[in-house]
């Protein structure tokens, strides 16, 4: 009687477990481990990592940077229910005082992981800014976009891309005329599959343009179906001015392996064609989308992360002929360091490919540079670590320089050149 | 630790005859918290698997009740236990000597949406080992996880939540080799040695795992 007495209080307070065996509350595992009995109350569920709630970049998960005609250094995150544009001078030091861009009151601003609120750079000093909400009580997403116009000071009412159908994973990307492009993943076709009874696999690959600065999107439509929906899409211009989008696709048998296109100048056509065949059948969300550069050669690179079959960690290829071939899938990282989230970005004759690895307790930025378009790289070099949580790592040129961009909360947020020479890029490790 | 007394005595009425009625839930406290309601039938019997919406809304305004008093209020009637760094290690060590499944998922990975009912009639039929479920979501979306466990039935098992940013680590603790993506099992044998899979809950690994445990 007594056990069945001990095992009713458990049953009516789950959250503060006192039986013997009742496992305590993990998430003090730092502090000393005190007896079962002590157990602190479970339920109150908070985020100890989460540096502080103030409205700054140094505050926020994911921070995503453009570089402004007038040279300062823009970065859009979220906070709380509210997107944020936020200004440099002095290359992410220090920040003016944020400019609040919208605040949602149904839902959650999508800032977490691939996803998050993202800004781009007008040559005409235009900013636009795109994040995605998702509602309370729908897994669907709204991509809006909004407008500056005078510096960053003010945002335009923000607008959704489209009203209904389920959209996420913008990739916005404007080339030298002045042309926007949008890539982003569309629920409109699996929704409507859904509402038939009928099996949809993933979510659509949908493409808009514009040519009033983000003002109005044309030509939206989904070309290509079944992308995988949880990975983010990466986008780059090539040498015609006209983007290229990498992603992950669902292909027969659940195989989650990448794709790239590349877009009509008019956005209404892509011809999608395989990356690489890692044949990583899988029933399941990576969350780790692929990413795109595309040098001034023309020559496209892509780097990715399977658990394939056929191959296993973060891969690099290329595509010398505009995407119909690419080269064997290239092997970088450490995969006992749980390599992770590449990128690439290519700078005045040179590319960069970055990543993430972590050891259990140091998380840190590997990077590699190629003078050759992809076909050999500098050793591997840490050049930037840190002890907490931290964002993925993104990429960024301007004036002929690459940086990497990189958002943790111990440090905050971080703008670091990254070596223009082999030897500078070989040093250390 | 009086207050608990209150708690014990608000929900003895709907819930006595439960724990009576099965013997593998008097081993431990721990073990009656991660039984749903179904668990407490023959393991193959899953006829009505969810009870009455009254019966059920009865119990959860109980347990709401129980736990206002308790917490001072603001609680819910179900809730996540903060899942932190040193999390993974902890559950392992808790449920030590016996078989241990781990599951981790999130309101933004379709396919952990598709598989969890089958998760919930594997964590209602259980016998003879623990399941655990880890929300990978952050706080933001905890009310939408809430939702989908009260749909598949699923509000009584034991539920963890992501109450850390520092991902890696979590991911690390379970599976050095782990970048994030869901669906995530780690199979926890009662030595405490862990297999970890990838992907939906008829990958062989987990069937094979059951079958076994079921076989036993």
């Amino acid at each position: 009687m007594k056990r069945i007495a001990f095992a009713l209080l458990a049953v009516c307070v789950p959250a503060m477990l006192t039986a013997q065996e009742a496992p305590r509350a993990p998430a003090d595992a730092d502090k000393a481990a005190p007896p079962a009995q002590s157990a602190p109350p479970a339920a109150m569920s908070h985020h100890p990592a989460a540096a502080c709630t103030e409205a700054k970049v140094d505050c926020a998960a994911t921070a995503v940077p453009a570089f402004a005609k007038d040279g300062r250094l823009w970065v859009a995150f979220s906070v709380g229910k509210s997107v944020y544009a936020a200004a440099s001078s002095d290359n992410g030091a220090t920040f003016s005082a944020p400019t609040a861009i919208a605040t949602v009151g149904d839902g959650v601003i999508d800032a977490h992981g691939d996803a998050r609120p993202k800004i781009v750079a007008l040559k005409d000093g235009t900013l636009l800014s795109s994040y995605t909400t998702r509602p309370d009580k729908q897994m669907i997403g709204t991509i809006f976009t909004a407008r500056s116009t005078d510096g960053g000071k003010t945002f335009s009412t923000p607008q959704p891309l489209l009203n209904e159908g389920g959209q996420r994973f913008d990739s916005i990307l404007v080339n030298r005329k002045g042309r926007i492009y949008a890539g982003w993943l569309d629920k409109t076709h699996a929704l409507k599959a859904k509402a038939e009874g009928k099996e949809f696999l993933g979510s659509g690959v949908a493409f808009a343009y514009s040519d009033d600065g983000g003002k109005t999107f044309k030509g939206k439509s989904i070309l290509i179906d079944h992308a995988c929906e949880c990975c983010r899409m990466s986008g780059a211009l090539d040498k015609d001015g006209t983007p290229v989008f990498a992603w992950r696709q669902v292909l027969d048998g659940n195989v989650r392996d990448h794709m790239v296109a590349k877009l009509s100048a008019d956005a209404a056509q892509a011809t999608a064609t395989r990356v690489s065949d890692d044949d990583w059948a899988i029933n399941s969300c990576p969350h780790h989308g692929p990413s795109i550069a595309i040098d001034a050669a023309g020559d496209w690179h892509v780097a990715w992360f399977t658990k394939g079959k056929k191959r296993q960690g973060l891969y690099y290829a290329r595509s010398l002929d505009a995407g119909k071939s690419f080269s064997e899938p290239e092997k970088f990282g450490d995969d006992a360091r749980a390599a992770g989230h590449p990128t690439l970005v290519a700078a005045k004759g040179r590319l960069y490919r970055v990543w993430k690895e972590f050891d259990g307790t140091t998380t840190t930025v590997e990077m590699q540079m190629s003078r050759d378009n992809g076909k050999s790289w500098s050793a591997p070099r840490v050049v930037a670590q840190t002890l907490d949580a931290s964002d993925h790592p993104e990429l960024i040129a301007h004036n002929g320089a690459a940086y990497l961009s990189w958002l943790t909360h111990k440090e905050g947020y971080r703008l670091m050149p990254l070596p223009r020479d082999e030897k500078s890029a070989a040093a250390a490790r | 630790m009086t207050p608990i007394r209150v708690g014990a005595v608000l929900s003895f009425a709907t819930r006595a005859l439960r724990v009576t009625g099965n013997p593998e839930t008097t081993n431990g406290a721990s073990f009656i918290t991660l039984n749903s309601r179904s668990g407490l039938r023959p393991t193959g019997s899953d006829k009505n698997h969810n009870s009455s919406v009254g019966l059920r809304r009865m119990r959860l305004t109980s347990l709401a009740l129980a736990f206002a008093l308790l917490a001072g209020g603001g609680a819910f009637a179900m809730d996540f236990k903060p899942y932190g760094r040193g999390a993974f290690g902890q559950l392992t060590k808790a449920h030590a000597g016996r078989p241990l499944i781990v599951h981790f998922w999130s309101v933004t990975c379709p396919p952990c949406l598709v598989e969890l009912p089958q998760w919930a009639k594997i964590a209602a039929e259980k016998k003879g080992f623990d399941v655990v479920f880890v929300n990978t979501d952050g706080d933001d979306d905890r009310a939408r996880a809430q939702a989908r466990i009260e749909k598949v039935g699923l509000s009584r098992a034991d539920h963890y939540g992501f109450a850390d940013d520092f991902v890696e680590k979590l991911y690390f603790e379970a599976d050095s080799a782990w970048r994030g993506e869901l669906p995530f099992t780690a199979l926890v044998a009662p030595d405490g040695g862990v297999v970890t899979v990838t992907g939906a809950v008829d990958d062989p690994l987990i069937v094979e795992w059951l079958e076994k445990r079921v076989a036993k």
